[in-house]
């Protein structure tokens, strides 16, 4: 596995797991209901991070988690850098600024969670930030992961990506799109009620965490740093000695 | 500058900036006396951490700090990779793991800090801190000591490695320091001048390599 995988499958592992075992504390220690929240709605992702102990799994996890996005988002560069036109694109390394101040807003965003912002109605201030940044980090995140999926498309051939997996992107990324827009509305016209809310949070974090690993399969041969292409470049000529 | 050169430098003031801003903070709100704490031992890093708001930047910074910090670790390996004629030993090809494990322990430790003093687990948060500490002393020792080995075989391995060796004795001298006062059950304020050095020696370990890291790139993109 080369480190740009390991990366890809770090950055939906670990939210995963953290926001799973998180959920599992909250549950146990009655804080949230036991439901099936990407289609009830009983919770709230920051909700299942707000209570002892689960906050302390909850901001270890997300917040390495940021970091690490910081160093997919990287990797992207080098990728879609690593072959191409001769001349450099400016606008990927926007679209990859723009993603790591989202990454950096998902940090501050996390940083402030915990049992104190209990009761909300005394810490009004802290949930309006916590959300602001929330909602910052997802909309961000999901224009950067359209912007990229338009350019591997102009780069499929040059970079020999398979159409089914630009389409998995493209699907991941419309699907982000048509949920802010929803929770736009849903806000707008007083729909938030029923869990609606509840439930779209939980679908963008999933479709974003998802497209993370997409670039799984893409960078298979795709070496991130220079000692990795040596090892690579050594195993092959074992390879061709031996044969 | 260069993608490791960043790495180095980052792993120092993302850390260290966090540990001053919130000191800063707490002497600004009154829950810190206003002192040097590396002389009077007035607070310890930890108790910078624990009051809202500091705590928030305080996670945030030293959270995201521990990632980086495993990152420096692959830098150092594959930098060592570059630059020795010879495949280094065990240790120092699993320092990247050591290195992942001695973070962790970092931000296990930092993510159980909760205002309420008393119901935030001490034991769980000593243990980490300690183990942190203990493991990043022990690979910083292990690679110098590497260091030294191939500049006797006249490689060129930057200008840091008398720091470097200033720095891992000055640790080793700081944690022999802890252990007799931890056995003479001395003050806190001697504890807490120690563990203000030796989290700036750890720092200032990985700040060391960004000189030797000038013609270093990482990735072919750098």
């Amino acid at each position: 596995m080369t480190m740009p995988q390991r990366i890809a499958l770090l950055a939906v592992a670990l939210p995963f797991l953290s926001i799973g075992i998180s959920y599992g504390l909250s549950v146990a220690g009655g804080h949230v209901p036991l439901c099936i929240p990407w289609f009830e709605g009983c919770s709230t992702i920051t909700a299942t991070g707000v209570y002892y102990p689960a906050a302390y799994v909850f901001r270890a996890g997300l917040i390495s988690t940021a970091v690490i996005a910081i160093i997919w988002w990287y990797c992207v560069r080098a990728w879609l850098e690593s072959v191409g036109e001769p001349h450099p694109h400016p606008w990927i390394h926007r679209l990859v600024a723009f993603a790591i101040a989202a990454s950096i807003l998902l940090v501050a965003s996390i940083s402030v969670l915990g049992e104190h912002m209990v009761p909300s109605s005394e810490h009004r201030w802290l949930w309006r930030f916590h959300t602001i940044t929330a909602v910052l980090f997802f909309l961000t995140t999901a224009v950067c992961q359209i912007l990229m999926t338009v350019r591997m498309r102009q780069l499929q051939q040059t970079l020999n990506i398979r159409f089914r997996r630009i389409t998995s992107k493209q699907i991941l990324a419309a699907l982000q799109l048509l949920l802010i827009l929803a929770l736009v509305v849903a806000v707008s016209f007083g729909l938030d009620k029923d869990g609606v809310i509840e439930v779209i949070e939980w679908w963008l974090a999933t479709l974003s965490s998802l497209y993370f690993a997409t670039t799984y399969y893409d960078w298979q041969d795709f070496r991130l740093t220079r000692h990795e292409q040596r090892l690579a470049q050594n195993v092959s000529a074992h390879g061709e000695a031996n044969v | 500058m260069t993608l490791p050169q960043r790495i180095a430098r980052t792993s120092f003031w993302l850390s260290h900036g966090t540990f001053w801003l919130t000191l800063l903070l707490g002497m600004y709100l009154g829950t810190t006396d206003i002192c040097v704490p590396y002389l009077t031992g007035c607070t310890s890093i930890t108790a910078t951490g624990i009051p809202d708001p500091q705590a928030y930047i305080f996670r945030g910074g030293l959270i995201s700090a521990c990632v980086l910090f495993a990152v420096w670790w692959y830098c150092m390996q594959a930098w060592l990779f570059e630059i020795a004629p010879q495949r280094p030993i065990w240790t120092v090809r699993y320092m990247v793991s050591a290195g992942i494990i001695s973070s962790v322990c970092l931000i296990i430790a930092t993510a159980v800090l909760r205002p309420d003093k008393d119901a935030l687990p001490w034991t769980v948060h000593t243990v980490f801190a300690a183990l942190f500490f203990l493991i990043s002393l022990a690979v910083q020792t292990r690679v110098t000591y590497w260091l030294k080995y191939l500049q006797k075989r006249g490689v060129d391995i930057g200008s840091s490695l008398r720091q470097k060796f200033i720095l891992v004795y000055a640790q080793w001298f700081f944690l022999l320091v802890m252990v007799v006062l931890q056995l003479t059950d001395a003050g806190d304020a001697w504890k807490n001048i120690v563990e203000w050095w030796m989290a700036l020696l750890i720092g200032l370990y990985y700040l060391s390599s960004a000189q030797d890291w000038r013609y270093f790139r990482l990735t072919e993109t750098d």
